[in-house]
């Protein structure tokens, strides 16, 4: 059985053009999610993490229970949103990759924006106020923590992106699982199991899981100090 | 480690992100100006391949039109529906659709199809309800002899005939000997293979696996109460101003149509020797 | 010489208490400022606050002559700071140390030779291209202090530099700062516990509890303290409580309350007051070698204890009054001292400061005696 899935998941490799397109889209969906979720949640953590105001506690706490969001809910939440009898309806977005998008988005946030604010949180106090004395303003203080805090972000885009690229209900519901437009992995493992099509599923499975172990590999090796901060 | 291999601040290392963020920004958005039909439909049908042959079957006769399919489940289609994110509905739950027309979010029903159900059980049949035609007898023998039965209990189309026919065999279904896996068709069946159970199934969705369910066979079937009529409706308009009425009245016309119903009776003939799909547009179904 | 910095009225509070409040603080350019007190004495957030990297809660602060606070990125770019810990940043050693230039704005080969300047300077050269975080403890402190030299700030802030270092890094970083002080052209306001470093200032300022205690030309404040605590902290080991009996010419004889016992001191002074002197200015000599009986300053003793410090050997000395001396080991060994050694204790006039006893003192002035006493014992033991 489990040969058999290998050798299924090869072939299709292989030989099925679809396969390549439908893990095309999945990278390019959720990476673009996970990086829009990057440029708008690491300025924001640094925000969070480095400013103190009244209040700031309960937007942590907030922004660490949005990663426990299930993402059908999520999906639930943007398709409302999206839906033609939905307040943003006239744009025309239910059943697009950029409702997709914009539904892991919200589910990657939470991710970069809790992990970030512990990262730069985690950075000591005396070594930002050390950047300061040496002539440090407000935005090379804030890039020195991001420098510290590094690994800390990169795990919060790597935990984001293997939250949003594993995920279905969301995805499912705010794009409809088109074949040739919307189809991702993970809808179409759902679509295969549903069907009875259980080791295709496995092999889809088995492709998934590969490149997650690429992408993780990837990232811890990528060098301290090659990074864009 | 040298110092020069540690450069801060390139701009390089985004770009390839940048451009990504560009593509899916554009990416679909050349198709505006055909006519796109958006069809809601159960994931049993949409699963057993009929849309594969039926869609390319509709643009080749109406070029100009491009269609989807959600396949959803049956509930989730009629609440798409509701909420104008369908231009077409073909699903099989008649009084579900009725009142959904009634309600006003549908323009009206068409018959279209229907495919039947059937009982399937181990060849060893422990409840002794080989080739009879009455499903809801075979029920009653199946809850007599305490043999295993596994329901989706999933409230779809398939659980809800399910209750309808042990409702005619005045069973109340429960006991050890009945499982609920609260899952799909293809995992229900696979349950029932491994358990060595009985189970109602469409006759579509068993054929397409039956490689995969090593025992498994047909054992009632036939039985009026068995058959599953299929209904198309438009979204209707003065509910959902932005649906496409136009191309939804030319794709159900389409399927009424003498090409359409023949695309429909012909499925399934080649792989498995016979159809799977019943077309009767016009007749009003045998419900 | 011109102000360089100047601070007036400057509070700040913690949680509802005052931790700092310092009426006047100006240090002028090139002048060495030296802090000292206890933990907790609000010397390390004064520093912050002077090098513009807190906020006080009130008061105000010119640097140049302009008002300024943690906003004011140019006067910030004119300072350096060095704090307890080296609080290096990721990276290898010549980045750490360019990171004040990077933010300064220089050309590129600019910084690159200030770097290799410094480095070699401070004897950093050959680790220029190791990871920061991989130094010792000295290595890394000295890599702080090169960073914040090599911007040639104006002002200098070092918050107890030398205070996490063993003592051989310590004494390394000690010369380090030496010649940071003496031979660069940079005011430096630094933060110390030892009278040593203390010893490099030009002022010397003694805080307690958020205030300023006592401060002026180091040497001067070394050597007179104004209260108890200041001579606690100055390290005057022998704190005699007395009474001043009689005035003499530009001193006092001061009648010890222990005992009949009189201290003669060069300091003039009156009423209730504490005799102090350090250990190491108290003269050990054979008690048969004893001079005539009665003369200034000189007492029959028997040692009661000998404990070593290291270097020296600090012994504890009954005269009918306890008193501490500090003898060289070489010392020890001429006066053959041992527990029950009899000896000549000499504590020379010059050698005895003085310290009122305030208030207290005044309305004690019948002889209540004890309450003075606890008074003292509860002074030396803070």
């Amino acid at each position: 059985m489990i040969r058999e899935t290998f050798s299924q998941a090869l072939s299709m490799l292989a030989g099925d053009p679809q396969v390549w397109e439908i893990i095309l889209r999945s990278l390019v969906v959720s990476g673009t999610a996970v990086l829009s979720a990057a440029l708008v949640g690491i300025p924001l953590g640094l925000l969070l993490g480095l400013s103190r105001f009244r209040g700031r506690g309960a937007v942590v706490t907030l922004v660490n229970t949005g990663m426990a969001l299930p993402p059908v809910v999520v999906g639930l939440f943007v398709y409302l949103l999206l839906s033609r009898s939905g307040p943003l309806g006239s744009l025309g977005l239910l059943y697009t990759k950029q409702a997709m998008v914009a539904a892991q988005l919200v589910m990657a946030l939470p991710f970069v924006l809790g992990i970030t604010v512990t990262g730069i949180g985690s950075v000591p106090r005396e070594l930002l106020m050390q950047a300061r004395s040496l002539g440090a303003g407000r935005l090379q203080v804030a890039l020195l923590a991001l420098r510290e805090a590094r690994a800390l972000v990169m795990l919060a885009l790597v935990a984001g992106m293997g939250r949003v690229i594993a995920e279905v209900g969301a995805v499912m519901m705010v794009g409809g699982n088109f074949r040739g437009e919307t189809q991702v992995m993970t809808t179409a493992i759902m679509e295969e199991v549903r069907k009875g099509n259980y080791s295709l599923g496995l092999a889809l499975g088995l492709i998934l899981l590969t490149i997650a172990l690429a992408a993780n590999t990837l990232m811890m090796r990528l060098k301290p100090g090659r990074l864009p901060v | 480690m040298p110092a020069h291999g540690r450069k801060p601040v390139t701009l390089a290392w985004w770009l390839p992100f940048l451009a990504a963020i560009l593509a899916v920004a554009t990416w679909g958005c050349g198709g505006a100006a055909e006519s796109n039909i958006l069809i809601a439909s159960t994931t049993s049908t949409y699963d057993s391949g009929l849309f594969d042959v039926l869609l390319p079957a509709f643009t080749a006769d109406n070029p100009g039109y491009t269609v989807r399919v959600n396949a959803v489940g049956t509930g989730e289609a009629l609440e798409l529906g509701r909420r104008c994110d369908a231009d077409v509905l073909l699903v099989h739950a008649p009084e579900a659709e009725e009142q959904f027309v009634a309600a006003g979010y549908g323009i009206e029903r068409h018959p279209i199809m229907y495919n039947d159900f059937v009982i399937v059980g181990p060849g060893s049949d422990p409840a002794g309800i080989a080739g009879g035609q009455d499903a809801a007898a075979a029920f009653g023998e199946i809850a007599a002899a305490g043999a295993g039965f596994m329901s989706r209990g999933d409230d779809s189309g398939t659980h809800k005939k399910e209750q309808k026919i042990w409702a005619a065999a005045g069973v109340d279904p429960a006991g050890d000997w009945y499982h609920v896996t609260g899952q799909g068709m293809g995992a229900t069946l696979r349950a029932a293979a491994e358990k060595a159970a009985y189970t109602l199934t469409d006759r579509g969705t068993f054929l397409s696996m039956r490689g995969n369910l090593p025992g498994l066979v047909i054992l009632v079937e036939g039985d009026p109460l068995l058959f599953n009529q299929y209904g198309a409706i438009a979204v209707n308009p003065e509910n959902c101003p932005q649906v496409n009425v136009e191309g939804a009245q030319a794709f159900i016309s389409w399927l009424e149509s003498d090409a359409g119903q023949q695309v429909i009776g012909d499925f399934g003939r080649e792989q498995y020797g016979r159809s799977l799909f019943v077309p009767d547009a016009g007749s009003g179904g045998p419900r | 010489m011109s102000v360089l910095l100047e601070a007036r009225e400057v509070r700040r509070r913690y949680r509802g208490r005052l931790v700092l409040d310092v009426a006047e603080f100006r240090v002028a350019r090139g002048e060495s400022v030296c802090l000292m007190g206890p933990n907790g004495a609000g010397k390390s957030t004064l520093l912050r606050i002077l090098n513009l990297v807190e906020d006080a809660d009130a008061g105000e602060i010119r640097f140049a002559g302009a008002r300024v606070d943690s906003g004011s990125r140019w006067a910030r770019l004119r300072m350096a700071g060095v704090f307890q810990h080296p609080c290096l940043f990721r990276g290898s050693v010549a980045d750490n140390v360019a990171y004040g230039l990077r933010m300064r704005r220089l050309p590129r080969n600019e910084i690159s030779r200030r770097v290799e300047s410094v480095l070699a300077a401070f004897g950093l050269a050959s680790l220029a291209n190791r990871d920061a975080r991989e130094l010792s403890g000295g290595q890394a402190q000295r890599v702080a202090l090169a960073r914040a030299v090599v911007v040639e700030p104006e002002l200098l802030f070092l918050d107890e530099p030398a205070e996490s270092l063993d003592p051989l890094a310590s004494a390394d970083f000690q010369d380090d700062l030496r010649r940071v002080i003496e031979y660069l052209n940079t005011a430096v306001v630094f933060v110390t516990h030892s009278l040593a470093e203390a010893a490099f200032a030009d002022r010397l300022l003694l805080m307690a509890d958020g205030e300023v205690r006592q401060s002026g030309p180091a040497a001067e404040v070394m050597r007179s303290p104004v209260d108890l605590f200041a001579a606690r902290l100055l390290g005057f080991e022998n704190l005699l409580p007395g009474r001043v009996s009689t005035l003499m010419d530009g001193g006092a004889v001061v009648e010890l309350r222990q005992g009949p016992f009189r201290l003669y001191s060069e300091r003039p002074a009156a009423g209730a007051v504490t005799a102090c002197f350090r250990a190491g200015e108290v003269l050990l000599r054979p008690a048969e070698r004893r001079g005539p009986h009665g003369r200034v300053n000189r007492f029959p003793a028997t040692v009661k204890a000998l404990e070593p410090t290291g270097s020296s050997w600090q012994v504890t000395l009954d005269c009918g009054f306890e008193i501490r001396a500090r003898v060289s080991h070489p010392e020890s060994l001429r006066l053959r001292l041992a527990p029950g050694t009899a000896v000549e204790a000499h504590v020379p006039p010059s050698a005895v400061h003085l310290v009122g006893r305030g208030a207290s003192a005044a309305t004690a002035a019948d002889g209540s005696d004890v309450g003075d006493d606890a008074g003292a014992e509860a002074v030396s033991r803070a």
